[in-house]
């Protein structure tokens, strides 16, 4: 005893060891498990009813399963602001809300007719919620949209971040989070864009699926199906149509609610037939009201100037040079370099974009047969570059158009001239009678360049 | 006789350790309301202007190179400012320690402990704190060698997440020249950070141009939290003031550093040890101003002393870690003017040789 005495006193550290054990062993002992003390949200909702914000919660529920199926539940909160009315559920989950694992969080595009920024405000500074945690808007309630996503994993195995996450990925190819969102926001043009996911009810199921069938099958027969738009545009201009292989419309139908039902004040009656459609389009916003929606064509022509976004396929028809005869070819951007520049020329502001395309071919029809060479190799005669660059510039301009209607430049044409051309560009914005309609007055140069990969 | 010295590549060290102090959390975010993201200038301002004072430190341990402060000071201004200043001193690391503690209390209550209250935390932080000080410096800064490597790893972790995460330049040049001052004077209380040395000057080893270690770890520290304000800066841009922890949010800015579950548990444990480091580190300035100003008390009484005072300020006065941010803003700044350039001025003078022509060997 003696010895321990004097070691204690020897190494006084000891003793500051063993006083901190004493105070905090306890606690940490009888303290519960922490999935019995908080709650694991993967997704928040938010909607407004009358005065109220309603925000619902999908929430994971850990128990012992002999299945890979994990249950979820969606919880709601009322309140007058976001921040009361996610502590409210927490009431109804009889737990502390842990947002640390919500990557998503939805908005219904009703709550987007008037500025969401102040709606969704305490989802930007809460610390507890990712930064990257994707904002995506619906057509229904958020509630409801939640409620169908529920059963996704049910059905198909796919979780919604999954699917949010694949969409980012590679339909958007942008960030879309609610960190973007107060970037675009706080911006001087207050322009930002989001994921738009919709819900349909049993009947548009059927449609959809019925949709979906038609746009394979135009896809195998070289029609733009689901894109018929471009398809028309394509024989406007000669002939040539594109489409986008990742551009069809894809459904999740869900025959009946998971096992994890709702509680609180959610419900799940009559969401049973609602299903989440997953059509990659974006949404825009102008100071945090939903000025229009992209198609995933039009967001495509966005993409076009991004660097990030390859793999794209893009399908040219009426192709006849040295090679081919009549063919329908089908490419993929497997590189791709883009260069933006920004300059003034005589007063006027001029956004140049050197786009260079590495494409391989990946299919090919002459006819109704298909060509019998080897693609791997393939070259890319000026025939073919002049098409992909027709194809491609008219998609581009298809986009900036919506963009120049809404006021809304959410492709970093300001923020390029404010780094390479602040003074000119201010001077030009003073110039103008309405600074924020400058996109009409900017003259955009796209340049692309064609090569094999 | 017990050696109490240290080397000066452990001052070096310390002197990293006090740069990073209070400024990798929550200020870059704070200074961004005021001067948008030309904070990343008003950091490098005060910075340059703390290297002016660090060269003052060099001057006067060329010229007094094993005298203590108190000799210096009593020697050129007499007893009473002398003890004037170790008063005011005392204050200024007090409130220093209370701002540390303060901030990373809150960073940590909102980042793990969230049920923890303040006084039990600070069970484990001021037995920690006081062991550190009775101990003496030369213990606690060997501690510091000890684990200075394993914290910059820590902090270069960070910086290289936060790379892969960077979103381009961060927009410059966007405030007024009144903005600018008017914020890097708000902000100066959490700089000035070398009057440390000042305190410990006796007890720095120096051999020839053996400053160099302590201006190279100084620059460590000095790049460390100027990288993270530009690439707080960069990733964050105009929202930077939606977000309090600056080296927990640039690691945690993007989908590719998210995937890896929770990457923010390394900027959690470099903060804390820093944490422990600077806390130690300012509260051993305040036993030492005491023991300067009360002689005939040692420094377990500097201890017990200490302890009081800050419990009953902590507790009274502060409080909310809210509070001390808003005095950090408002009444400190004037504390912080003394001490950080009042003080090292006058010393700048007492440095200088006494006649014309007397050149003292450069120790850098």
């Amino acid at each position: 005893m003696k010895k321990i005495i004097n070691r204690f006193k020897k190494n006084p550290m000891l003793l500051v060891f063993l006083v901190i054990l004493v105070f905090f062993a306890p606690f940490a002992l009888f303290s519960p498990g922490e999935s019995t003390r908080c709650s694991i949200v993967t997704a928040v909702g938010v909607d407004k009813l009358g005065e109220e914000y309603e925000v619902s919660l999908l929430t994971f529920i850990p128990t012992a399963n002999q299945t890979y199926l994990e249950t979820n539940s969606v919880v709601t909160g009322k309140g007058k602001s976001v921040a009361e009315a996610i502590s409210n559920a927490g009431l109804t989950l009889g737990k502390k809300v842990c947002l640390s694992h919500a990557k998503t969080t939805v908005i219904s595009t009703k709550l987007m007719q008037d500025d969401i920024a102040k709606d969704i405000d305490y989802l930007g500074r809460v610390a507890s919620l990712s930064e990257n945690t994707i904002l995506i808007c619906t057509d229904n309630p958020a509630k409801e949209f939640l409620l169908a996503a529920q059963t996704l994993e049910k059905d198909i195995g796919l979780k919604l971040e999954e699917l949010i996450s694949y969409n980012v990925d590679n339909v958007y190819v942008t960030d879309t989070s609610v960190e973007a969102f107060f970037k675009g926001y706080y911006s001087q043009t207050g322009s930002s864009i989001i994921g738009y996911l919709k819900l349909a009810s049993g009947e548009g199921e059927e449609k959809s699926q019925a949709d979906s069938s038609q746009g394979g099958n135009q896809s195998g027969g070289g029609q733009s199906g689901g894109n018929q738009n471009s398809g028309g545009q394509g024989e406007e201009s000669g002939g040539e149509s594109g489409i986008d292989a990742q551009d069809e419309v894809s459904g999740y139908s869900s025959s009946q609610a998971s096992s994890g039902g709702s509680s609180g004040s959610s419900s799940q009656s009559g969401n049973s037939d609602k299903k989440v459609l997953n059509s990659g389009e974006v949404v825009l916003i102008k100071n945090g009201i939903m000025v229009d929606k992209l198609s995933t064509e039009q967001l495509h022509g966005i993409n076009i100037i991004n660097g990030n976004a390859i793999d794209r396929t893009i399908t040219i028809e009426n192709v006849t040079d040295e090679s081919y005869q009549d063919a329908m070819l089908t490419y993929t951007v497997k590189n791709k370099r883009v260069k933006i520049t920004t300059k003034f020329e005589n007063g006027h502001p001029i956004f140049r974009i050197d786009v260079i395309l590495g494409l391989e071919l990946v299919e090919g029809k002459e006819g109704e047969t298909n060509i019998r060479t080897n693609t791997e190799l393939s070259d890319i005669s000026e025939e073919v570059a002049g098409k992909v660059e027709q194809f491609l510039k008219s998609r581009f301009q298809d986009t900036l158009k919506v963009l120049r209607k809404n006021k809304t430049d959410v492709i970093g044409v300001t923020q390029k001239f404010e780094r390479e051309n602040k003074k000119e560009f201010r001077k030009f914005l003073r110039s103008l009678d309405d600074p924020d309609d400058f996109l009409n007055f900017m003259n955009f140069e796209l340049v692309i360049k064609v090569q094999p990969d | 006789m017990k050696d109490t010295t240290i080397s000066a590549r452990q001052a070096g060290m310390i002197c990293a350790v006090l740069v990073l102090a209070n400024k990798i959390f929550l200020l870059p975010s704070l200074i961004y309301e005021g001067a948008k993201s030309d904070g990343f200038f008003v950091a490098l301002m005060l910075f340059i202007v703390d290297l002016f004072v660090l060269t003052t430190f060099f001057m006067l341990k060329a010229k007094y190179p094993n005298n203590t402060l108190n000799y210096i000071l009593e020697k050129h201004i007499g007893k009473f400012f002398s003890k004037l200043i170790y008063i005011v001193l005392m204050f200024f690391f007090l409130f220093k320690v209370l701002l540390t503690y303060s901030v990373v209390y809150a960073y940590l209550k909102g980042q793990v402990y969230q049920d923890e209250f303040a006084l039990l935390a600070l069970i484990s932080v001021i037995p920690v704190v006081n062991h550190a000080v009775v101990t003496g410096l030369r213990s606690f800064s060997r501690t510091i060698e000890l684990y200075f490597y394993a914290i910059s790893a820590g902090v270069l972790i960070c910086l290289a997440v936060a790379l892969v995460n960077n979103q381009g330049m961060p927009y410059f040049f966007n405030t007024s020249v009144p903005e600018f001052f008017n914020s890097a004077f708000k902000h100066i209380f959490t700089f000035g950070d070398y009057i440390f040395l000042f305190l410990i000057i006796d007890k720095i080893k120096m051999e020839k141009k053996e400053g160099k270690q302590i201006l190279k770890f100084a620059g460590i520290g000095i790049f460390f939290v100027l990288s993270i304000f530009f690439l707080f800066y960069s990733i964050y841009q105009i929202t930077a003031f939606m977000h309090n922890n600056a080296l927990t949010d640039i690691l945690s800015a993007s989908n590719q550093s998210n995937s890896v579950g929770r990457l923010d548990v390394i900027a959690m444990l470099t903060i804390m040890f820093l944490s422990y480091f600077q806390l130690s580190i300012f509260a051993f300035g305040f036993s030492e101003a005491f023991c300067n100003v009360f002689h005939k008390l040692n420094r377990a009484y500097s201890v017990a002393v200490f302890d009081v005072i800050f419990l009953i300020v902590y507790v009274i006065l502060v409080g909310r870690y809210e509070n001390m941010l808003l005095y950090t803003r408002s009444w400190l700044p004037y504390l912080a003017l003394v001490t950080n350039y009042l003080i090292p001025l006058m010393i700048f003078f007492m440095a200088l040789p006494k006649k014309k022509g007397v050149k003292y060997e450069k120790n850098y």
